[in-house]
């Protein structure tokens, strides 16, 4: 497989503090790879040790198959937008985006065609002469990254380039990201905080936690096999169990949790009965139907509605099952469930879930 | 509209000013300040500024100004007669020769603080910050002393008999004396030394508020330490640069205690002919006439100055 980044772990450390701990991954060519994590997790640091402004105090980091550890950030073809954007406020935007140009040593007039490619890829068009400040929020986020683009980088970082824009924008913007990223075939490495921005955009997801690689892979894996209670819980929202093993098979776990519910799960290898164990169910996994049904079959609990929230595509609801087991169902606002949402607060009902639905973690 | 009159009308010539730049954000508040308010209030206001300047600085310069076109009095003073004469002699090449030596000084001394200046400025503004008021203090600290004395112990440095020939006879690198003191050098030399501060305070503030993230992506794309400097780290401090220059260079050129006690009769400079005239040879009217010419040429250079470097932007932005 064609490789653009490999990390082998790689391990910044700040004082006594690991910033970066024992990361390994690998960016693939062409791929739109995000580093996703709260603040403080490390993964702006990561990117800036790619990018070089950072060197690793143990580890290798290969872009191209080449050790970067003595290469310069302007000895390596890999470029950043900036959280902040740090466009040259002395330059005007044909400037800033002919500033890497010009030391390549290309002639004028290919610079010139040059960055006014640039700035239609962007939709910039015509705004070559104004000067940083005279520019929007989203504008100048546009000429970073036509500055950064223009250069055709073999990877191009991101610190999360959308953050200072309003929510609207910022929709608009992934969507345009990602169409420009699949256009111009250049390797992204996008550090974000916001999960639903990395599950929009990415082909593939790095989760961190606590300097650490919690979990990598598609969004898809990621959102319905996450690894860790902390996975589960950073991306998306999820129900959570914990119990002991009451039968371990091939084919299905009878796990008995500590809120006394008999719960089936996945078959799952090397677990003995007896051990502890979490799991976590997704809350549009989890069906509602009325009280009056019986509880027979797998996963069908008794429980009581404590709150319905409606958020329009679909409704809430906060459902106790035990003393201290409360679970959230998501009921779709579709034309099935017309007539919909006959639950209110108080109501009596019965939940449900597939076997393979309940996803075992790890500690 | 007669100036004076209507309810902005008196401030019409800053209104003017204003208006013939638009990137400054602090005009509009003055500007909306006038038209809220009536002239009397506006005035009332600033009362006291005016007081102050046409007290302090325009009353002397008009009386200046007039005694530079009066005869000279016997002993000190003026006559109350017209005359140009006070100008037409200063055309005379020996008084353009002393203009022109202060011109140079003052150059070479800005140069040569410059050079000085922005090094230590920056290594100053990216010390550790416990470093930075520790190393602004020491830049400061020479202040505490009047440049009097200063330029006094620079004497017993700098003459036949003192420390540097003394050590370099000692050493016998050298068998005589070397001349020192009352030379162009010497002068340069103790300028360069009485101004380090101004060229360094202002370079420090542009430098240190320079944004980290600017250099960062200049590095980012593909800018090495040298072309990272000339095309970001400069211009983006060209505020500092100016103001630096500036504060040396005007005080430079009116020097007189310097000049006169490191060089000397032999090297004089404006600011020396100026107090000669005001003192000893009791010319006031030639003082006065001296006085405005290095005025002129003060104003003269740093103008073109600004014109040539386009730095007028980079002042108001200093300012």
């Amino acid at each position: 497989m064609d490789i653009t980044v490999e990390l082998k772990g790689v391990i910044k450390a700040f004082g006594d503090v690991n910033a970066v701990d024992r990361v390994s991954l690998q960016v693939r060519r062409g791929e739109f790879f995000s580093l996703l994590g709260p603040s403080g997790c490390g993964k702006t640091t990561t990117l800036r040790l790619i990018a070089g402004f950072e060197a690793p105090t143990g580890g290798q980091i290969l872009i191209n198959d080449e050790d970067v550890a003595d290469k310069r950030p302007y000895e390596r073809n890999v470029n950043t937008v900036f959280q902040s954007y740090a466009l040259f406020p002395h330059l005007t935007v044909t400037g800033n985006i002919a500033f890497g140009l010009e030391r390549k040593k290309i002639p004028r007039s290919h610079i010139t065609r040059q960055i006014n490619e640039a700035l239609d890829l962007v939709h910039l068009e015509g705004m070559g002469p104004r000067y940083p400040r005279q520019l929007s929020g989203g504008e100048q986020q546009r000429v970073a990254l036509a500055r950064a683009l223009v250069l055709r980088p073999d990877v191009l970082l991101l610190d999360e380039p959308l953050g200072a824009l309003d929510l609207k924008l910022r929709k608009e913007m992934q969507i345009e990201l990602k169409r420009l990223q699949e256009k111009v075939g250049i390797t992204f490495i996008y550090v974000t905080h916001d999960q639903e921005e990395a599950l929009t955009m990415s082909d593939r997801i790095a989760v961190m936690e606590k300097g650490r690689l919690a979990q990598v892979g598609t969004p898809e894996d990621i959102y319905n096999m996450p690894r860790t209670r902390f996975v589960a819980e950073f991306i998306g929202v999820s129900n959570f169990f914990s119990g002991k093993i009451a039968e371990s098979g091939q084919e299905q776990l009878v796990v008995e949790t500590n809120s006394g519910l008999t719960v089936s799960l996945p078959g799952s290898e090397n677990r003995q009965k007896g051990q502890p164990l979490q799991f976590s169910v997704r809350p549009e996994k989890i069906s509602v139907i009325s009280g009056e049904e019986d509880t027979e079959g797998e996963n069908r609990f008794h429980g009581r509605i404590l709150n319905r929230i409606f958020l329009g595509g679909s409704v809430t609801y906060v459902i106790s099952l035990a003393d201290d087991q409360q679970v959230k169902v998501d009921v779709k606002n579709d034309r099935r469930s017309r007539q919909p949402f006959p639950f209110s607060s108080g109501d009596h009902v019965v939940v449900s879930w597939h076997r393979e639905d309940g996803v075992i973690l790890a500690d | 509209m007669f100036p004076g009159i209507g309810k902005t009308g008196l401030f019409w010539p800053i209104e003017g000013i204003m208006k013939s730049n638009s990137s400054i954000n602090f005009r509009k508040p003055v500007l909306d300040f006038f038209h809220r308010h009536s002239s009397a209030k506006v005035f009332g206001i600033l009362s006291p500024c005016i007081f102050w300047i046409g007290i302090f600085f325009l009353l002397p310069l008009v009386l200046m100004a007039a005694y530079s076109f009066l005869e000279r009095g016997l002993y000190g003073g003026v006559q109350w007669i017209f005359t140009w004469q006070n100008y037409t002699r200063l055309m005379d090449p020996l008084y353009l020769k002393i203009l022109l030596r202060s011109l140079r000084i003052s150059f070479l001394t800005t140069t040569i603080l410059l050079a000085i200046g922005y090094p230590l400025a920056y290594r100053i503004a990216t010390a550790q910050k416990r470093w930075r008021n520790i190393l602004l203090f020491l830049v400061i600290v020479p202040f505490w002393t009047s440049d009097l004395i200063r330029t006094y112990a620079w004497m017993l440095i700098l003459r036949d008999t003192g420390l540097i020939n003394n050590v370099l006879m000692y050493l016998h690198i050298i068998e005589s004396p070397v001349t020192l003191l009352y030379t162009e050098g010497a002068i340069l030399m103790g300028l360069s030394y009485v101004y380090l501060p101004f060229m360094v305070l202002p370079l420090y503030a542009s430098i240190e508020k320079l944004d980290h993230s600017l250099l960062e992506a200049a590095e980012d794309l593909g800018a090495g330490p040298i072309r990272r400097f000339f095309k970001v780290t400069i211009p983006l401090t060209q505020s500092g640069i100016l103001a630096g220059m500036l504060l040396v260079f005007i005080p430079s050129m009116g020097a007189f205690v310097i000049p006169d006690l490191l060089g000397g009769a032999k090297v004089m400079m404006v600011g020396n002919l100026i107090q000669l005239q005001f003192g000893a040879s009791r010319n006031w009217p030639l003082g006065s006439a001296a006085s405005f010419i290095l005025m002129a040429v003060v104003l003269a250079a740093v103008l073109s100055y600004l014109k040539f470097s386009g730095g007028r932007k980079a002042l108001e932005e200093a300012l």
